[in-house]
C-alpha cells in the first residue's frame, strides 16, 4: 500500500486555482522531491498534505485512508514539518522548540529531554551549546537544523519540507544537503521535499515530481528525468547540460579505476611503464604526485609534487562536482582518499568523458 | 578651545548648574510671607532666609556640597533630591519659630524656577537614564512627608485643613479610575482580539478612534443625555445611583475612552506575531486554542501592556474631569482651587495625581522589562 496518493486533486485559492488534477503517489520510505519554477503550487501540495488546507475537488489518501476522516490536529503530530521561513517560536529556547511536538503528545519529560539532545546531536548542534539559546541567537543555517530537528523530535513517519535550505549560500547548501542524505540514511521516512534547486533535487530524491502551473508534468527517477524529458518544459526546466546532471546521482566510486602507489621510504623507484605516479606514506596516507621523467631515480622523495586535502576526492563526492575539480584544476586524474587520508583508488578523465558518450547516444 | 578647556563634560555640567542655581537665588524670591489665604503679604529672597535661618541653611548647603562631591557621577540627580527636600522641608525644618503663627509661607517664582533648573538635566539626560528622575521624584516626596506636620508652607496649611477631605477624593479618583478600567479590559480583550481577526471587529476599532477625537468634556456631557433618560425610565437603576450626573456617567466615559489604547495595544501586539511562525504553529498540531495562549498571548504581551499602560496613564489623568459632572476625585481641589484663585488648592490636587501617574508609569514599565527579559529578547523594530 502506498503511503500517500493523491487522487486528482484540485485545490484554488478563492478563484485562483493553483493546483490542477494532480495524481501521483509516494511509496513507504521514499524520498519525493517536488520541483519546479516559483508559484507553481510545491507549497500549497504540502499543505494539503498536512490539511493546512482542504482539496477543492479529488482526494488524498494516507496509508490507504482518506485523509478527510483524520483528526487535522492528530494528523499533524503524526507528520513533521519544515516550513518555508523556518518559524522558530521567538519567545522560546531552542529545547522548547524542538520539545513543541513531543509535549503536545504528552510525552514523559525525561524522554523529552533526552530526545531533545538526541535531535540536537543529529543536526550536528552541541546539544549543551545551542539548548538554551533563543533563535534570535542562532545563524540562518542553525535556525533552519532546528526547525528541522523539530519537525523530526516526535519521530513521525512522514516528514513534510518546504525549502528547508532557502536561506543558506551555496556552501552552507551543499553541506546540509550531505547532512540530509546522512539523516535519511540513519533514520528511513517518507519525505516530501520541496525545491526549487534542481541540483539539490537530483541529488536527494528517489523520485521528482516536476511541477508546471499547479500541474504535474513529469513523475520519475532524476536519472529517468534527466535521461528522458516528457516533454518540452521539462527538457527546458532541466537544462541542455543535463547529461552532465546525471553525474551528480553518481559517486566517484562507481568508476574508480585501483592504484599502485609508490609508497616513501620503502620502495625503490622502478620502470613501470607510466611517466608518472601516485606517493604515499609508510602509513599509506596520501602526499602527492612524481613526475618520473628527469628524476634521480636515488633522490625520487625530492622530487614528490604535493597535492593538498582539498584538491581530492572522497568517496561520497560525486562525479560531476569531481569533473569540475579536474577541470578546475587541469588534471586528467584524480586521487580518492577516504577519511583517515588513505588513497583508496584514481578517477580519470576518459573514464567520464565515456560515460557522458553514452548518454548522449541514448538520449 | 572654549572657556572651558580640558575640563571634562560632567564638571562643564555641573559648573553651569551651580552658577544657575546661585543666580536663581539670589535674583528671586523664595517664598511669600502671607498673612492669610486672600492677602498677599512680602517676598522673602534666599539672601534674607541666610539672615534669619541662618545656620540650618548654610549647614544644609554645605552638606549638599559634600554630597555633590562625593557622588560625582549622579551629581545632578543628588542634587535635585537635595534641592527638592530643602525648598519643601525646610520650612517646615525651622521655619515654625520664626514664621509668625497664622501666617503661611506661599511658594514663588524662585521656588518654582528652582524645580526646572534642577530638573531640566535629569529630563535631559543624554544616556536616556530614568532612574535619576525617579530618584528626584521619591526623594521628593519622601521630603514631603517627612517635614509636612506643622510646616507653615502654604501648601501644608492647605493640606491640614483639607486632610480629610483630600482621603476622600484620593480614594474616590482610585476607584473612578479601577472601575472604569476594569470595564474597559474587559471589553477590550474579546473587541481588541476580533478587531485583529474579524470585519466588524475593525469597525468598533475605527469607532473607538473616532470617539477618542470627541473631547472628553464633551463626552461627559453627552453621556448625561442618555444615562438620565435611563435613570427616569428605570427607578430601580435610579435606586442603585445610576443617574445623568455622578459616578456612573463619569466611570462610563472613562472607561469608552481607555477602550482605544488597550483595544489598539492587543490589536498591534496580535498583528505582530509573525505569520510564518502561526503557520509553523498549525502545522505542527497546535489547536487554535493552544496557539493562541502558547503563541499569539505571548508574542502579543509586550504590546498589549505598552497599551495597558498608556490607558492607566491617561485615565488617570482624565478622572480629573469626573468634578465637573459631581464624581469628585482628585479634580476637585484643582477646580475649587481654580474658582478661589488658590494655586495651593490647585497644587492639593495636581502633586498626588502627578505622584499616581509616575507610580503607575513607573510600576508598569517594571512589568513590561520583567516580560521581555523573561523572554530573553529585544522585540526587534517593534
Ligand atoms: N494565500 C494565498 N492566496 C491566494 N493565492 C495564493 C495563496 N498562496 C499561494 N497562492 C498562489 O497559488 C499559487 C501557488 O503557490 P505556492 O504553492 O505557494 O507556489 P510555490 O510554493 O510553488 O512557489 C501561486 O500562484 C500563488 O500566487
Ligand atoms: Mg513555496
Amino acid at each position: 500500500m502506498s503511503e500517500l496518493v493523491f487522487e486528482q486533486v484540485h485545490y484554488t485559492y478563492g478563484s485562483i486555482p493553483a493546483i490542477t488534477d494532480l495524481s501521483f503517489s509516494v511509496e513507504r520510505g521514499e524520498f519525493v522531491v517536488l520541483i519546479g519554477p516559483s508559484g507553481c503550487g510545491k507549497t500549497t501540495t504540502l499543505k494539503l498534505v498536512n490539511r493546512l488546507l482542504e482539496p477543492t475537488r479529488g482526494r488524498i489518501l494516507l496509508r490507504g485512508q482518506d485523509l478527510s476522516t483524520f483528526d487535522p490536529v492528530a494528523l499533524r503530530r503524526s507528520m513533521g514539518y519544515v516550513i518555508q521561513d523556518v518559524g522558530l517560536f521567538p519567545h522560546w529556547r531552542v529545547e522548547d522548540n524542538i520539545a513543541a511536538v513531543p509535549r503536545l503528545l504528552k510525552w514523559p519529560r525525561e524522554r523529552i529531554r533526552d530526545r531533545v539532545r538526541e535531535m540536537l546531536a543529529l543536526v550536528g548542534l552541541d546539544p549543551e551549546a545551542y539548548r538554551r539559546k533563543f533563535p534570535h541567537q542562532l545563524s540562518g543555517g542553525e535556525a533552519q537544523r532546528v526547525g528541522i530537528a523539530r519537525a523530526l523530535a516526535a519521530d513521525p513517519p512522514l516528514l513534510l519540507m518546504d525549502e528547508p535550505f532557502g536561506a543558506l549560500d551555496p556552501l552552507q547548501r551543499a553541506r546540509h544537503q550531505r547532512f540530509l542524505r546522512a539523516i535519511q540514511a540513519k533514520v528511513r521516512k517518507t519525505v516530501l521535499m520541496v525545491t526549487h534547486d534542481l541540483d539539490e533535487a537530483i541529488l536527494l530524491a528517489d523520485r521528482m515530481l516536476v511541477m508546471n502551473q499547479g500541474r504535474a508534468v513529469q513523475f520519475d527517477s532524476p536519472e529517468a528525468i534527466l535521461r528522458s524529458p516528457n516533454n518540452a518544459f521539462v527538457r527546458r526546466f532541466v537544462g541542455t547540460d543535463r547529461s552532465l546532471k546525471r553525474l551528480i546521482r553518481l559517486p566517484v566510486t562507481c568508476c574508480m579505476a585501483a592504484v599502485h602507489p609508490l609508497r616513501l621510504g620503502s620502495d625503490s623507484l622502478e620502470d613501470n611503464g607510466r611517466v608518472w605516479g601516485w606517493v604515499v606514506d609508510e602509513q599509506d596516507r596520501f602526499v602527492g604526485w612524481i613526475n618520473f621523467e628527469d628524476t634521480e631515480r636515488e633522490r625520487w622523495h625530492d622530487a614528490v609534487t604535493p597535492l593538498s586535502w582539498e584538491e581530492c576526492a572522497t568517496p561520497e563526492t560525486n562525479l560531476k562536482d569531481a569533473l569540475s575539480m579536474m577541470l578546475a584544476l587541469g588534471l586528467k586524474h584524480l586521487p580518492v582518499l577516504d577519511d583517515l587520508g588513505r588513497l583508496v583508488g584514481e578517477l580519470n578523465l576518459p573514464t567520464i568523458e565515456s560515460l557522458l558518450r553514452e548518454d548522449s547516444l541514448e538520449s | 578651545m572654549g572657556p572651558w578647556g580640558g575640563m571634562p563634560g560632567s564638571w562643564k555640567r555641573a559648573t553651569i548648574l551651580a552658577i544657575g542655581l546661585g543666580l536663581i537665588l539670589i535674583l528671586f524670591p523664595l517664598y511669600r510671607l502671607d498673612p492669610n489665604r486672600v492677602v498677599r503679604g512680602t517676598a522673602v529672597f534666599f539672601l534674607d532666609l541666610v539672615g534669619s535661618w541662618g545656620l540650618a541653611a548654610v549647614g544644609f548647603l554645605t552638606w549638599g556640597a559634600v554630597l555633590v562631591l562625593a557622588f560625582g557621577f549622579a551629581a545632578p540627580a543628588v542634587v535635585a533630591v537635595w534641592g527638592l527636600l530643602g525648598l519643601w522641608g525646610l520650612p517646615g525644618l525651622v521655619g515654625q519659630q520664626l514664621v509668625p503663627m497664622g501666617m503661611r509661607l506661599s511658594p514663588e517664582l524662585g521656588f518654582w524656577a528652582l524645580h526646572i533648573w534642577l530638573l531640566l538635566p535629569l529630563l535631559l539626560d543624554e544616556r536616556r537614564r530614568r532612574w535619576p528622575l525617579h530618584l528626584a521624584l521619591w526623594g521628593f516626596v519622601l521630603g514631603v512627608l517627612a517635614f509636612q506636620s506643622g510646616s507653615p508652607l502654604s501648601i501644608f496649611v492647605e493640606l491640614r485643613s483639607q486632610q480629610n477631605r483630600l482621603l476622600a477624593e484620593l480614594v474616590q479618583h482610585l476607584l473612578l479610575s479601577g472601575t472604569s478600567l476594569a470595564v474597559a479590559l474587559l471589553l477590550a480583550l474579546p473587541l481588541g482580539v476580533a478587531a485583529a481577526r474579524t470585519i466588524w471587529g475593525g469597525w468598533v476599532y475605527s469607532l473607538s478612534g473616532l470617539i477618542q477625537t470627541v473631547p472628553t468634556l464633551a463626552l461627559l456631557g453627552l453621556l448625561m443625555v442618555p444615562l438620565s433618560g435611563l435613570a427616569r425610565l428605570f427607578p430601580t437603576l435610579r435606586a442603585w445611583g445610576l443617574s445623568g450626573i455622578g459616578s456612573a456617567p463619569a466611570v462610563a466615559a472613562l472607561a469608552i475612552y481607555a477602550l482605544l489604547p488597550l483595544m489598539s495595544g492587543i490589536r498591534e501586539g496580535l498583528r505582530a506575531v509573525p505569520p510564518q511562525v502561526r503557520e509553523a504553529a498549525r502545522g505542527l498540531g497546535l489547536s487554535e486554542w493552544q496557539l493562541f495562549w502558547k503563541v499569539e498571548v505571548p508574542l502579543s504581551l509586550p504590546l498589549v501592556l505598552a497599551g495597558l499602560r498608556t490607558a492607566v496613564v491617561q485615565n488617570l489623568g482624565n478622572a480629573a474631569l469626573a468634578p465637573l459632572i459631581g464624581a469628585g476625585g482628585l479634580g476637585y481641589f484643582i477646580f475649587q482651587g481654580i474658582g478661589q484663585t488658590s494655586a495651593d488648592m490647585v497644587l492639593l490636587g495636581v502633586l498626588p495625581l502627578l505622584m499616581l501617574t509616575l507610580g503607575a508609569d513607573v510600576l508598569l514599565r517594571l512589568l513590561e522589562g520583567a516580560q521581555s527579559e523573561r523572554r530573553g529578547h529585544v522585540r526587534a523594530g517593534l
